[in-house]
């Protein structure tokens, strides 16, 4: 019935269906709207425009034959909750009448129309439905219009279709526009996307996601609160998301609420959304739902997804299309950024070994950094059969025991950094790795730290270069430790070419010796020599030693002039062909053990051994427990004497006359005493190495003043004491000195003189000049003293068994007391025997530098 | 033979090395008229104990320095390698001799001893011997050598 009044136009109708048909076609040629409804709409008011029509509604359908959207001129769709399900309701609400091919009439009940039009309805297009148009017209022109409309239903709906792809092809435009102005710059940034795509697509949430090690994680998202608080990371078909990755299928949904429609496109069965995006209150969208995988080399790089609300207009399969598209743009864009750029690193130098690891968290929340690939190299370095024996690994298991926790530290450090910067460096380090076999390989690693911040947060790849480290670079930094552990001992090493230049000097030895590093390499070593000449010597004597020495003392000399005791080792270093290259050695500043060994009179050309120098010590606790028992009877001694001489007097035993011819004695008894406990006072400043002041002291007068004290002593041995003042004052008139000590240089010396000369002999103090400088002379005729006694007298506590028998009291300090007086004056002392007059003299002769005698008694 | 006891001779005998140290107790001794007969080493004083012992020399006392000196300079340097003896007790030798080597008992000879040395060893020895033991320190007089002087050696009358 409605079949045949199809195929008749009156000729009234026609030129309104060829109008109608032009119109639509003009439409489709140049569409003034981008938006598709809006196109809907213009089609619409054609129709309306139609002689009898009053309003017009088009229904444009998806390929599905579901309702999309509409575009109206005065015919308004049902109150609804939207749009969408307007349109839904709508067909519902027609059920089978849309089936009519010819059309039909819509009850008021379904669409309400003003006034007294009806409505009538015609499904566009076959046997596919593109769309619907809904048109009201005045009962008397319906027939017409019914009749102009079905003669232009081909033309309308491929008009409806036609803007449907306008609509699809203008957004692949906006996208290409896009994908150009957003991958074309250098540091192109996630962030905006997914704006931009939400725009495109009407979406109200759009989330890109990004591949990183297995992983979908973050990489933006119009929801700036996802992924704050929990990262996201979407696991192989873990929610609708984790399907898109693992099927690398597109996924569009209506109603993302229906677990029956999840089930039958997703085959999953899927809970509460795992990281949904949030809307403007807080709750996550549901809804459609449109997500696409991003390929690239068919692998999938990430997933782009987006969301609207349910009941606003449909995802259509163009919409799915044109996110593909943009997907893959994006997917080629992020995968070589990333991927290839591990892999560059990789394979750029496939000589050495090099493993990629990655720093994530595990169950515990412990970070823990996994091998994720090797190369060739490593995997020959490490034994193994295959790359895959490793991956996945702890990185920890590669290294051997305890040597990753020796770089820790400093790689944690990279890594803050790397997260920050996006790549930081570390090393080279050096470490063992161990074999699958067990054994370790020293190795010297670089370390590479690549974030990938297109994730969020930044995941962390740390590249491991590892070179096997050469036999010579072990020797060196085995070298370096020992060199360190010297440190902390100060022991200084050094090496000196065969000229004497100092190799490589060191911070030990420029904290030892005062000299900085640049002052050591541009100085000869025999400058550290307190006498330079030593060192010829050392060396000599090294020499004839098989080219070694162990534990010598040599003085040495400091930048600011002092000196001390240096212990060493040395030994001549030769070429492989056995010739001499130069010498290294160890030192270390012993001067306050030399000056202890010295103090005890024990060598001081050697470090003592611990059992020796104890006993030195012992003895020397000994020694002065008797020392103050011998003084205290030495004191004894004249203090009596002087007590009793007077107490003769006082009882009338002498008279005044006697009194005073012993008066001298006693008073030379007294002066005895009190020289006794003069040379303690002297002995403790000199042991104590205490600087004194120096003055001008005239010697000649030093040695006059002495006479007299001595004159009564020599008396009574009938000695003559010859001062030859005339011979101290041309040769050594003042010395730079402390008056009091060199004084008692002269008593001490006078004294022993005395005490050990026969009787009727002279003592005869003068001065004479020698090549190395002026000298002071003591001498007198009495006991020899045997040559290997001549330098032990001046040992503490030391007394020839001849002076023993003849004073049986006696400390032996005297003559160690003058030559440690002598020596803080820069002079030495030596005890000599000389023949003069036919007669053998004991003689002391004390040799000042000139310096210390420059200076002459003014006239 | 009957033995009577010769006078006490007006002489004393002095072993003493540092002389110059007891100039004070040569002036006692003269003061109180006795001759003073000084020497100076062991060696000497031996021969003078000898003397004694067979009675060519008498003396009212003998003062005995603890550690007077073995031999004199001269001698020692003639012997020069030879060991010498201890030299710090050479006093108490002497005495040991006097009285153990030559019978020289308290009775017959008055030997005192002169030290600087406090220890027990030798009062200990100087006591078994009967000998009295002085220090040289300064001390009241009545435990000085000055009060054993003033006790043995009586003023002429």
């Amino acid at each position: 019935m409605e079949a045949s009044s199809a195929a008749l136009l009156s000729p009234d109708e026609f030129p309104l269906a060829l109008q109608l048909a032009r119109e639509a076609a003009s439409l489709i040629a140049s569409p003034q709207h981008r938006d598709f409804s809006g196109l809907l709409a213009d089609l619409a008011t054609c129709i309306a425009r139609l002689p009898g029509a009053e309003a017009a509604l088009v229904i444009a359908f998806d390929e599905a034959g579901e309702p999309l959207t509409s575009g109206t001129h005065g015919l308004d769709l049902p109150p609804a909750a939207s749009p969408l399900e307007a349109l839904a309701k709508l067909c519902q609400d027609l059920g089978p009448r849309l089936a009519r091919p010819e059309g039909f009439t819509v009850p008021p009940e379904v669409l309400p129309v003003p006034g007294a039009a009806q409505v009538w309805g015609l499904p566009l297009g076959q046997p596919q439905t593109a769309g619907l148009l809904f048109v009201a017209t005045t009962p008397e022109s319906a027939t017409a219009v019914q009749s102009v409309l079905r003669e232009g239903r081909t033309i309308l709906a491929a008009a409806v279709q036609s803007f449907l792809k306008t609509e699809a092809w203008s957004r692949i435009e906006r996208l290409q526009n896009l994908a150009r102005k957003t991958f074309g710059k250098q540091n192109w940034s996630l962030d905006k996307l997914p704006w931009r795509l939400a725009r495109l697509f009407r979406a109200d949430a759009v989330t890109i996601l990004v591949e990183e090690h297995g992983e979908l994680r973050l990489g933006a998202s119009t929801d700036p609160r996802l992924g704050k608080g929990v990262p996201v990371v979407y696991r192989l078909g873990k929610g609708l998301t984790g399907s898109i990755f693992a099927s690398a299928r597109s996924l569009r949904l209506s109603n993302t609420q229906d677990p029956e429609e999840i089930w039958r496109h997703a085959r999953i069965r899927r809970g509460a959304p795992l990281f949904p995006e949030r809307d403007d209150n807080g709750g996550f969208f549901s809804g459609q739902f449109l997500g696409v995988p991003m390929l690239f080399e068919g692998k999938v790089v990430g997933v782009l997804r987006m969301s609207r609300r349910g009941g606003a207009a449909r995802f259509t399969a163009e919409d799915e299309k044109a996110l593909q598209f943009f997907a893959d743009l994006l997917g080629a864009a992020l995968a070589p950024s990333w991927h290839l750029l591990v892999a560059k690193s990789v394979f750029e130098s496939v000589s050495e070994a090099i493993a990629v690891s990655r720093h994530e968290r595990d169950a515990a929340g412990n970070t823990i950094s996994r091998i994720v690939t090797v190369n060739a190299g490593a995997q020959t370095q490490l034994g193994l059969a295959s790359p895959a024996e490793i991956q996945g690994r702890d990185v920890r298991e590669v290294y051997a025991p305890g040597e990753y926790e020796k770089i820790r530290e400093g790689l944690l450090e990279k890594m803050a950094e790397a997260k920050l910067k996006g790549r930081a460096e570390y090393g080279p380090v050096s470490s063992r790795v161990c074999r699958e076999d067990g054994t370790f390989v020293p190795v010297r690693i670089s370390y590479r730290i690549l974030a990938n911040r297109r994730v969020s947060p930044p995941s962390l790849y740390t590249m491991g270069l590892a070179r096997e480290t050469s036999e010579s670079e072990r020797l060196a930094e085995q070298h370096q430790r020992i060199l360190q552990l010297l440190d902390t001992f100060s022991v200084v090493y050094f090496q000196a070419d065969r000229d004497g230049w100092t190799q490589q000097p060191n911070e030990t030895e420029s904290r030892v010796t005062g000299y900085s590093l640049a002052e050591l390499s541009r100085m000869k070593r025999e400058q550290l020599f307190a006498d330079p000449k030593k060192r010829a010597d050392f060396i000599k004597e090294t020499r004839e030693h098989e080219g070694r020495l162990a534990r010598r003392i040599q003085k040495m000399k400091r930048k600011d002039g002092t000196t001390f005791w240096a212990e060493g080792d040395i030994r001549i270093v030769r070429d492989s062909e056995g010739r001499e290259v130069g010498v290294e050695g160890l030192y270390r500043d012993r001067t306050d053990r030399i000056l202890v060994q010295d103090f005890l009179n024990a060598d001081t050309d050697r470090i003592l051994e611990d059992n020796e120098l104890f006993a030195k010590l012992r003895a020397d606790a000994e020694f002065h427990l008797n020392y103050l028992m011998s003084l205290g009877h030495q004191l004894q001694t004249p203090l009596g004497s002087l007590v009793e001489t007077l107490r003769n007097f006082e009882k009338g035993v002498t008279d005044v006359q006697r009194l005073s011819d012993r008066l001298p004695y006693v008073i030379g008894q007294a002066v005895v005493c009190s020289r006794l406990v003069r040379n303690l006072s002297y002995m403790d400043k000199i042991l104590r190495g205490e600087t004194f002041e120096r003055e001008p002291v005239t010697m000649a007068k030093l040695a006059i003043e002495t006479r007299l004290d001595f004159v009564h002593l020599a008396k009574e041995k009938r000695l003559d004491l010859l001062v030859d003042d005339a011979s101290l004052d041309r040769h050594l008139p003042r010395v730079q000195g402390h008056r009091e000590l060199l004084r008692q240089v002269f008593v001490n010396l006078v004294d022993n003189a005395i005490k050990y000369s026969l009787p009727g002999t002279e003592i005869r103090v003068r001065a004479r000049v020698w090549p190395q400088g002026p000298a002071l002379e003591i001498s007198n005729q009495g006991f020899p003293i045997r040559e290997e006694d001549r330098e032990k007298i001046f040992q503490r506590g030391f007394r020839t068994r001849q002076a023993q028998a003849l004073v049986p009291h006696g400390t032996g300090l005297g003559l160690w007391l003058v030559r440690k007086i002598v020596e803080a004056h820069g002079a030495s002392i030596r005890c000599l025997e000389e023949t003069e007059d036919g007669q053998k003299r004991v003689l002391f002769r004390i040799l000042f530098p000139h310096s210390a005698a420059g200076l002459r008694r003014s006239p | 033979m009957t033995q009577t006891a010769p006078p006490t001779p007006r002489r004393v005998l002095i072993i003493e090395d540092q002389i110059g140290d007891l100039l004070w107790l040569l002036d006692l001794i003269r003061s109180r008229g006795y001759e003073t007969v000084l020497v100076t080493n062991e060696d000497a004083a031996r021969r003078r104990l000898e003397a004694v012992s067979r009675g060519e020399e008498s003396y009212a006392l003998a003062i005995v320095d603890v550690a007077v000196a073995i031999k004199d300079l001269a001698d020692l340097i003639a012997l020069d390698d030879q060991f010498f003896e201890d030299s710090q007790d050479t006093g108490i030798r002497l005495c040991r001799y006097a009285r153990h080597g030559l019978g020289l008992t308290p009775e017959r000879f008055t030997l005192a001893c002169l030290t600087v040395r406090d220890d027990l060893d030798v009062r200990r020895e100087m006591k078994a011997l009967q000998v009295p033991l002085f220090n040289k320190a300064a001390q009241s007089p009545a435990e000085s050598i000055r009060g054993f002087i003033e006790q043995q050696l009586k003023p002429p009358a």
